[in-house]
């Protein structure tokens, strides 16, 4: 099965355009042993992500939504293999990435960063924001110290930020500020894709837009890819190209963004839609809500047939027992539901 | 229904004593909540919010945060004069509280339902058995499911968004006439977020009670607000009706905060921004707290601080010099 998904996958690529993708996963998977009894014994796994497969274009931008335990952010370590993926490929520039020797990992790993959610944690408190901003650099020996030196100048003002911060220590900084050394210490390596893990979850709404306007800002300069995962469903509208809604370790739905917030085919997507309160106040009292019944199922103790059923206000039999495959219903609209 | 509020906070001041000095975390904040009404509080980190519902409640951190200045009147009655003895029959009877983080007030080694069953007993001083039925009651209005198994569980055994029905249960014991809402849907999933959302409209019709919901999300206001009571930094900047503040805000800060949000049309545009970052609480801006990113800021904006005041109706308030220019924007 997993062969003819990336199959019908790559043939629809080469439909929507010509140029080989960026970044291709196939298939894959991360489970999450569970260790139980005193002995150790093998008590399962936790399914975090099951099965993936997508593509991403150069200088595109791929929205990744779901609830929190959805596998959103283990799909983005995996994919720069912060965390190694249990089965399944990546494919780099048509290179895969799964089998690379540290040494050759390494060096495709400039090409990839990653900016998480909380810049309260992602910041080494005992360095100056200088030798944040320059470990990547230091760490990949690149330049002299000078040349160091004034690339670290040169991304603070990319990022807006002061050079006079450079010998501060980030404690000395918002929230706003802290997500923007963040950011300068993701590109210093320059690379092409970028995991922006939940980048401006934490922040304030009045500086999520800055934050939201700079990454815009650096794509357009640097031809950055961005996978961008978010809980926040206006946020990823707003800065994506295509986005994919996970469920428990899948992919259930995959489109340009306008067909998955207007022409959403999975019951989930509609749902997940339906429940986010739009700042109307006339809207919000229109509209028909579908609020969904009961909780995220456990990942441990997965639904038979469609992961989803269990929540799903159309689940018939037919669900209960199988599950439907993940299918380009139309021109690159993929869908998995048997009714969606 | 007499037509006086139910609850009239008076230019409340409330400060806090840190290692660095005093913060104004509140400063003459006044607005009222009608009986059966939704007001909603909104602001950003910092901006007091919380600090006034805490006040409200009487559960300042002691020897740190004081009430300064102002009057809290519930029913008429001054809580901020109440003794602690006075003020713990209060709550529970008449106010009650939630939080955003169900799982840092349940108590971890009691089961759920012997904790809603101790407020029942506590305020209502019924018997042990009766209090379990009529926790079990409880948990089953608010939509747990399999109330009599669940009742026997401990807080650790239930998803954020039943933790989040329980405090709820436990808050509604004593039906009392003004829930206080603090950010209660924010630690929860969107599709939970609305059934907690929707759950939390019912009750409200069903026991009649007033709701002061305190919140960062603008479209959680639009869903759950009567009124809307705007703060920036320690201060209320704009009160109105629900509908005016997202048709026709006056304060450019509200202005901003709607415009700073990603919307239908944004897509592939710059976002609307605040410039600049959310003052320090020790230093706060002289004269108008919010004239450093205001777009509209003046001279006499950096010199003098704008009050409250009514615009047209009594519904109707912001603090702004220029809000007159506002009108002409929009």
């Amino acid at each position: 099965m997993p062969v003819q998904i990336a199959g019908q996958q790559e043939q629809s690529i080469r439909l929507l355009d010509a140029e080989s993708p960026l970044l291709e996963v196939n298939d894959l998977k991360k489970y999450f042993p569970l260790k139980s009894g005193l002995f150790s014994r093998s008590g399962g796994s936790v399914k975090a992500v099951d099965g993936i497969s997508f593509t991403v274009q150069a200088g595109q931008t791929l929205g990744i939504v779901g609830e929190s335990g959805c596998g959103k952010s283990t799909l983005g370590r995996n994919i720069i293999r912060l965390q190694e993926p249990t089965s399944g490929r990546i494919l780099y520039n048509g290179q895969d990435m799964t089998h690379l020797n540290e040494g050759r990992l390494r060096h495709v790993r400039r090409d990839m960063q990653i900016i998480f959610q909380d810049p309260y944690a992602s910041l080494n408190a005992k360095l100056r924001i200088s030798e944040i901003v320059g470990e990547p650099l230091r760490v990949h020996k690149v330049g002299s110290r000078l040349e160091r030196q004034e690339k670290i100048e040169y991304l603070m003002e990319k990022v807006g930020l002061e050079a006079e911060h450079l010998s501060r220590f980030p404690h000395e900084f918002s929230g706003g500020q802290r997500q923007r050394i963040g950011i300068a210490r993701a590109l210093s390596l320059n690379p092409k894709l970028i995991v922006c893990d939940e980048p401006v979850s934490a922040l304030d709404v009045s500086v999520q837009s800055q934050v939201i306007n700079l990454l815009q800002d650096l794509q357009d300069e640097f031809g950055l890819t961005y996978l961008f995962i978010s809980h926040d469903l206006s946020v990823v509208r707003h800065i994506s190209d295509r986005v994919a809604v996970m469920y428990l370790g899948k992919i259930v739905e995959l489109a340009e963004t306008e067909k998955i917030y207007q022409e959403a085919a999975h019951p989930y997507t509609q749902a997940l839609l339906s429940a986010i309160p739009v700042p109307d106040p006339v809207e919000q009292k229109r509209r028909q809500r579908i609020v969904l019944k009961g909780d995220v199922p456990s990942p441990v103790h997965l639904p038979s047939g469609c992961r989803f059923h269990t929540r799903c206000p159309l689940a018939t039999d037919h669900c209960r027992e199988e599950e439907p495959v993940f299918e380009e219903k139309m021109e690159g609209h993929w869908v998995a539901c048997h009714y969606g | 229904m007499g037509s006086s509020p139910l609850l009239q906070v008076k230019e409340l001041s409330v400060h806090f004593r840190t290692d660095r000095g005093i913060v104004r975390a509140v400063e003459r904040a006044s607005f009222d909540v009608q009986r059966g009404e939704t007001v909603c509080i909104v602001g950003e980190s910092g901006s007091g919010k919380s600090v006034t519902s805490l006040s409200i409640m009487g559960l300042l951190p002691k020897g740190i945060g004081e009430i300064k200045e102002g009057e809290i009147l519930l029913n008429g009655e001054n809580l901020v004069q109440k003794t602690n003895k006075e003020m713990r029959r209060l709550r529970g009877n008449d106010i009650s509280m939630i939080f955003q983080e169900p799982m840092t007030s349940l108590n971890p080694v009691y089961t759920i339902g012997d904790q809603i069953a101790e407020s029942f007993r506590y305020h209502q001083g019924i018997g042990k058995r009766a209090a379990l039925e009529r926790a079990i009651e409880s948990l089953r209005r608010v939509g747990i499911p399999l109330p009599e198994e669940r009742a026997f569980q401990y807080p650790h055994q239930l998803s954020g968004g039943m933790r989040q029905r329980v405090m709820i249960a436990m808050a509604l014991t004593c039906n009392p006439e003004l829930l206080i809402a603090d950010e209660p849907t924010t630690a929860l999933d969107v599709t939970i977020q609305a059934q907690v959302l929707e759950m939390m409209k019912e009750l409200k019709e069903a026991f009649n009670m007033s709701i002061l919901f305190i919140t960062h999300d603008l479209g959680v206001v639009a869903d759950m607000a009567d009124r809307v009571v705007v703060m920036y930094a320690g201060i209320v900047v704009e009160e109105a009706r629900v509908e005016e503040i997202f048709q026709r805000p006056l304060h450019p800060y509200t202005l901003g905060l709607l415009e700073a949000m990603p919307s239908l049309n944004s897509r592939g545009k710059r976002l609307r921004t605040i410039q600049g970052t959310l003052p320090n609480p020790l230093q706060k801006p002289n004269g108008c707290r919010f004239h450093p990113r205001c777009p509209f800021a003046t001279d006499k904006c950096r010199l003098e601080e704008p009050s409250l005041e009514n615009v047209g109706s009594d519904e109707r308030k912001v603090a702004c010099w220029h809000y007159d220019q506002l009108e002409e924007v929009i």
